[in-house]
């Protein structure tokens, strides 16, 4: 299943573009930022019942966003890959970005998490089977702050699992392996729970600590970013 | 109790601070300074932290402005009236600074420990030193002890440390520091289980002796009580019982930077990099065609301005785009420049490999910020995206426009207006130490080009009784003692100039003005200022003819007329945020002399600032303060509203009242206009650039 992120599309436009005069520049700038959704499939709408069917008809990446705390969902599109980061955007443009099924930034959902340094065997950003799940493994999350590397909160974190259990996301049913990361660093506590496809090692849902300023986020994969 | 316990009870205090408890966050004393009621404790406030303090009792009364410089120094400005000081009915008008160096802060098993000075520089009134140590034992009581000189080692003193010089108005005391007859002080602090609710109890070293003379006081115990209530975060309140004879009451409101009342970061994302393919279309002929570059910017240009980002001119070529860009929201300009860079990534044919964005400020083209969109490429999202980006972004002084033949954006004349609501205090003026206004200003500017603008300023009052009975001043130069009389009902004429403000090379900064400059003084000045963008100090001169303007008539001038000169010297330390200036010159009252500011400016916009200027003027010709010295303190308007907005609201403090070391008030000076755009600044705000 390929699952494209959203500006693809526009790049290749971009790309004509200057080969074929100016016209098409202009057009590809207003397509691209001025609506961003003129090109695309309509996304799900988040007042109006999301189902599978209006999902696979997207047929982009897609993820459900929520700040704990809090009643509204946001569906967010798959707007940009840089390297493995994925960075998904909101209809009102906040911006989660993911490594994998790990939170590495959040723009404009307020104190925005800039950054997040990950272990290479990390299996949150890698997709790896629960099995071969490390015990420990260390982050550090980057807020603005003084300096171009901002604050640097650094953290080490212990998994847990517990019994196999069974999640539906629109429609889906999955089997899950819960795993419990609990974290601590300078001055700083967190639990983040991810619900994990035991085989695969995909997260399909998650509750992941994204700041002392907004706290956590509650992620559910609707249709996971993939190359194959 | 015994007699002998009762004198040592300090020191008792302190030895059941063993007790091994984690610290508690510091409270406010009577005179808003971080401590007891009267006493202080080793204890303070966050860094950052912002107070103001308006508190009275029988004896004294007025406000204190406390602010926590750096994390372990704690300053505080009191402007307080004393009753019957020097005679019966006759107050004392005080202004002092209080000083308190944490040396440690509490662990969990020592406590903290700090040194301070009340009344810095001034064996006045209030003239004290101490040193104090403060430990939570547990169950939200903090125990503090310590020792006092001045008027806190006056209260049954256990030995003295030479002699003290007896109190004077020298403006400028050092013999006094922890010299004389010393005491020990102590108390406690119960955080009780009622949220925001704490108790205190003092044994006071100070014996009152000064406010005995005169009035009515009687020193009964040494013994005082408090209860205090913080309602909401940001507001205290506290109700004192003290030396068994007389009340106070205090209302503190505090703020931090690091603490914004709405949530920072809230609000539209940026628009996220893509990476080009690696077979990219690498051709430039696009470029060939004459309208590309208008086509261009005329395609970004309602893409940027939604975000208060106006391009002013633009340079398009195959691989590279310059753009001239003025920046009306954003508080930081890194965060501005990200954005175009995202956007540009975007929107660009892919042979456009080098963004250049250049940052107008008041029609000053500032610093020019170039990066690789390759570099953009690939360190977006990565976790050391900051500094690897910081790294390879390059940084030159512009010119103040891009060559002929360059787009540029015809926005001109352009006019802008706003109307905003002022309330000035003045603690500054004796017998007028509780007067305040409240002031409606309406300002406009007309700017006809880039560099050229009209401005002008009005302002009524509303209500008050600033300037209420205020008679002529009796200074030979009155430059600004008789501040008190343009305080006319309104409408008041501050300010209605014509300037220009241009660069003589691209790290030389000028700029003219001529009209009404402010309210008391018309005429030309002409300012300069040489600061490359990867240097940390700058150097500047400005000249000024001008005519005072008179009190009643809004376009008169009286006669006296002046030249004011100053050069300057402009440092910006990269330490905590803070900038040093020292300006040297003559002042409007024609004395001459030296002004040094310190101000501590932090990410989130706020400002806190002091100055002291010290000249040839006599201190008994000075006026009020016998010498000038004043605090400013600007909090941006984004830090209590979800807006992106560079608005900001400055609250000023003795800045007023004295004929020597005036300052001229012009408008925004060069170094404020262009002390964001330099590499130092930059550094410190790269974080953003991401956002």
């Amino acid at each position: 299943m390929i699952r494209p992120i959203l500006a693809a599309p526009a790049l290749g436009l971009l790309a004509a573009c200057s080969s074929s005069g100016t016209s098409p520049v202009v057009t590809a700038i207003k397509g691209v930022i001025l609506s961003s959704t003129a090109e695309q499939p309509e996304a799900p709408s988040v007042g109006g019942k999301v189902t599978r069917e209006k999902i696979e008809e997207f047929g982009l990446a897609l993820i459900r966003g929520r700040i704990e705390g809090e009643d509204l969902t946001n569906l967010l599109t798959g707007t940009a890959v840089n390297d493995q980061y994925v960075t998904y955007i909101s209809s009102f443009r906040q911006n989660i970005t993911m490594l994998g099924g790990l939170v590495t930034g959040t723009r404009g959902m307020g104190g925005d998490l800039l950054a997040v340094r990950n272990d290479a065997n990390d299996p949150i950003a890698y997709i790896t089977p629960t099995d071969d799940w490390p015990v420990t493994l260390t982050r550090d999350y980057r807020f603005p702050g003084v300096g171009p590397s901002g604050d640097t909160l650094s953290v080490t974190c212990s998994l847990t699992t517990s019994a196999a259990t069974v999640i539906t996301i629109v429609e889906v049913t999955y089997e899950v392996t819960p795993f419990t990361e609990s974290c601590e660093g300078y001055g700083v506590e967190f639990t983040n729970t991810y619900f994990t496809e035991t085989d695969t090692g995909q997260i399909w849902q998650s509750l992941q600590w994204i700041g002392e300023k907004v706290g956590y986020v509650n992620i559910d994969v609707l249709e996971p970013y993939s190359l194959e | 109790m015994p007699k002998s316990l009762f004198r040592h009870l300090p020191a008792g205090l302190a030895l059941i601070a063993t007790t091994v408890a984690s610290a508690q966050s510091a409270s406010f004393s009577l005179n808003g300074t971080s401590g007891l009621i009267d006493m202080p404790t080793a204890q303070v406030l966050p860094d950052a932290e912002t107070a103001w303090t308006f508190s009275g009792s029988g004896t004294v009364y007025g406000g204190t402005l406390t602010f926590q410089i750096l994390p372990n120094l704690e300053t505080s400005v009191h402007f307080m009236t004393v009753n019957d000081w020097t005679g019966l009915g006759e107050a004392l008008f005080d202004q002092s600074l209080d000083l308190k160096y944490q040396i440690f802060a509490e662990t969990d098993t020592l406590p903290s420990l700090a040194v301070g000075s009340n009344d810095f520089l001034s064996n006045g009134a209030f003239s004290s030193e101490y040193i104090v140590a403060s430990k939570n034992v547990g169950h939200g009581l903090t125990v503090t002890g310590g020792l006092g000189w001045g008027r806190l080692g006056g209260y049954r003193p256990i030995a003295s440390l030479g002699q003290r010089p007896a109190p004077s108005d020298d403006p400028l005391a050092y013999d006094q520091l922890f010299r004389g007859d010393m005491a020990l002080f102590g108390g406690l602090e119960w955080d009780a289980p009622v949220k925001g609710l704490s108790l205190k109890a003092e044994y006071s070293s100070d014996a009152y002796l000064g406010e005995q003379v005169h009035g009515d006081f009687e020193h009964v115990s040494p013994l005082n009580f408090g209860i205090e209530y913080e309602p909401i975060r940001g507001v205290s309140l506290g109700g004192y019982y003290k030396y068994g004879s007389d009340f106070g009451l205090r209302l503190t409101i505090s703020g931090n930077p690091y603490r914004p009342i709405v949530p920072s970061d809230f609000g539209i994302g940026p628009v996220p990099v893509n990476p080009r393919l690696g077979d990219y279309n690498r051709s430039e002929k696009w470029a060939d065609n004459s309208l590309v570059t208008e086509l261009l910017v005329s395609a970004l240009a309602p893409v940027l301005e939604p975000e208060g980002l106006v391009i002013e001119q633009a340079l398009i070529t195959g691989n590279t785009i310059d753009l001239y860009v003025t920046n009306n929201n954003m508080p930081q300009t890194t965060k501005a420049v990200g954005r175009i860079m995202r956007t540009l990534s975007v929107a660009l044919p892919h042979s456009v490999e080098v963004f250049r964005i250049t940052p107008v400020a008041s029609g000053l083209a500032t610093t020019t910020i170039e990066v690789r969109r390759s570099d953009l490429e690939a360190q977006v999202d990565r976790p050391d995206a900051g500094p690897d980006s910081f790294a390879t972004t390059r940084f030159f002084d512009a010119a103040n426009n891009l060559p002929d033949g360059t787009w540029s954006r015809d926005i001109y004349p352009d006019f802008t207006w706003g109307i905003i609501p002022v309330i000035p205090v003045n603690l500054a003026v004796n017998g007028a130490a509780a007067s305040i206004d409240v002031l409606l200003n309406a300002n406009a500017s007309y700017r006809l080009s880039r560099g050229l603008s009209l401005n002008g300023s009005l302002t009524q009052k509303l209500i008050g009784n600033i300037g209420t009975g205020a008679v002529p001043s009796a200074s030979p130069t009155p430059v600004r003692s008789d501040f008190a009389q343009y305080q006319t009902g309104g409408p008041i004429l501050d300010r209605l100039t014509a300037d220009y403000d241009f660069k003589l090379t691209p790290s030389t900064y000028a700029r003219v003005s001529a009209g009404y400059l402010e309210r008391m003084f018309g005429g030309v000045t002409g300012e300069a200022l040489w600061m490359p963008t990867n240097q940390n100090w700058g150097i500047g001169a400005e000249v000024g003819a001008v005519q005072q303007r008179a009190y009643g008539d809004m376009f008169g001038f009286k006669d006296y007329q002046t030249v004011t000169a100053h050069a300057s010297l402009y440092w910006d330390t990269g330490y905590h945020g803070i900038e040093a200036q020292i300006d040297v010159g003559k002042y409007l009252a024609g004395d001459v002399g030296t002004t040094v500011s310190v101000s501590r400016r932090f990410e989130s916009g706020w400002e806190v600032s002091g100055f002291v200027a010290m000249t040839d003027m006599p201190f008994s010709e000075y006026g009020e303060g016998n010498f000038s010295k004043g605090v400013t303190l600007t909090i941006p308007l984004r830090w209590t509203m979800p807006l992106e907005t560079r608005s900001s609201t400055s609250i000023a403090l003795g800045a007023v009242g004295g004929d020597g070391g005036a300052h001229l008030q012009t408008g925004e000076r060069l170094y404020s206009t262009i002390r964001d755009y330099d590499v130092v600044d930059f550094n410190e705000t790269w974080g953003a650039f991401w956002q």
